[in-house]
């Protein structure tokens, strides 16, 4: 499983929301669906499968799908994301 | 009054705020998950403001994260005593907590919205004989749901108005904190 597909996977479980709703756009505070109940299974999620310890700074602000990207390759420069 | 905890601190409302925090009660969003729908005015709003000074039975504080302020939290008395006059907060064995962030918050939907929660659920257990924590939510409102039950709220009933009663001991909050603790590592 690729790395994006991993994420994308992860975004649409804790966010409780179909794979094809996931892109660049899906921002916590223009969904309803991602409220802080989600954002914090997520972060959750993203700990456990990607094996990383993020930053407070950084959990707060990972407010999108792109910022998640963009989080995770600050953690791990070798994610394909 | 100053509570601070997980990057937020909790402060008294001064006067220079009333119009802010009016402005988020009044907000659609904030009167669409409110028991009361009432729309406040600046006579009321100064009126309740006035009142806290010699209230005991309530606290209403301002949320602040980084210097910003971002919402308000507050706790009732819900025990009476033998004149079935409500008791102040400090002997209260039944508070009633209250929490929003304000709807134009870019943090509202995210991890900091539990923040407070934690400081103030831990204050008001052990500021007094509080034993529990009851909150009334509308059963249409999901995600508050959600929240308290992250909290370690347990569902009751729905009462004919459509409003839910959860309720939380110090035990099942305890628990909860040390979960959310985990990834609120401040």
């Amino acid at each position: 499983m690729t790395d994006q597909k991993k994420l994308m996977d992860i975004f649409a479980t804790a966010l409780e929301i179909p794979l094809s709703e996931i892109n660049d756009n899906l921002k916590y505070n223009q969904d309803k669906r991602w409220d802080s109940t989600a954002h914090m299974i997520l972060i959750a999620q993203l700990e456990t499968e990607f094996d990383l310890m993020f930053d407070i700074d950084d959990i707060i602000d990972m407010s999108s799908f792109l910022q998640a990207k963009l989080i995770l390759k600050k953690y791990n420069a070798a994610l394909s994301l | 009054m100053k509570l601070s905890g997980y990057g937020i601190e909790l402060s008294e409302i001064s006067h220079d705020k009333l119009e802010k925090i009016r402005a988020w009660r009044n907000h659609p969003e904030i009167v669409a998950v409110s028991l009361d729908k009432q729309l406040i005015s600046e006579s009321q709003q100064g009126v309740w403001f006035d009142s806290l000074a010699v209230r005991k039975d309530c606290l209403y504080l301002v949320i602040s994260y980084k210097d910003e302020d971002i919402g308000v939290v507050s706790a009732l008395s819900a025990t009476e005593d033998d004149s079935d006059v409500t008791s102040p907060l400090l002997f209260a064995k039944v508070i009633t907590p209250g929490i929003y962030i304000a709807p134009d918050c870019k943090y509202k939907s995210s991890v900091l919205a539990f923040c407070p929660s934690l400081v103030f659920i831990d204050y008001l257990f052990k500021q007094g004989q509080c034993l529990e924590l009851n909150a009334q939510v509308f059963e249409y409102n999901e995600s508050a749901i959600r929240y308290n039950k992250m909290l370690g709220y347990q569902e009751g009933l729905v009462d004919k108005e459509g409003l839910l009663t959860m309720t939380l001991n110090d035990r099942d909050f305890e628990c909860a904190k040390q979960t959310l603790s985990k990834i609120l590592r401040f």
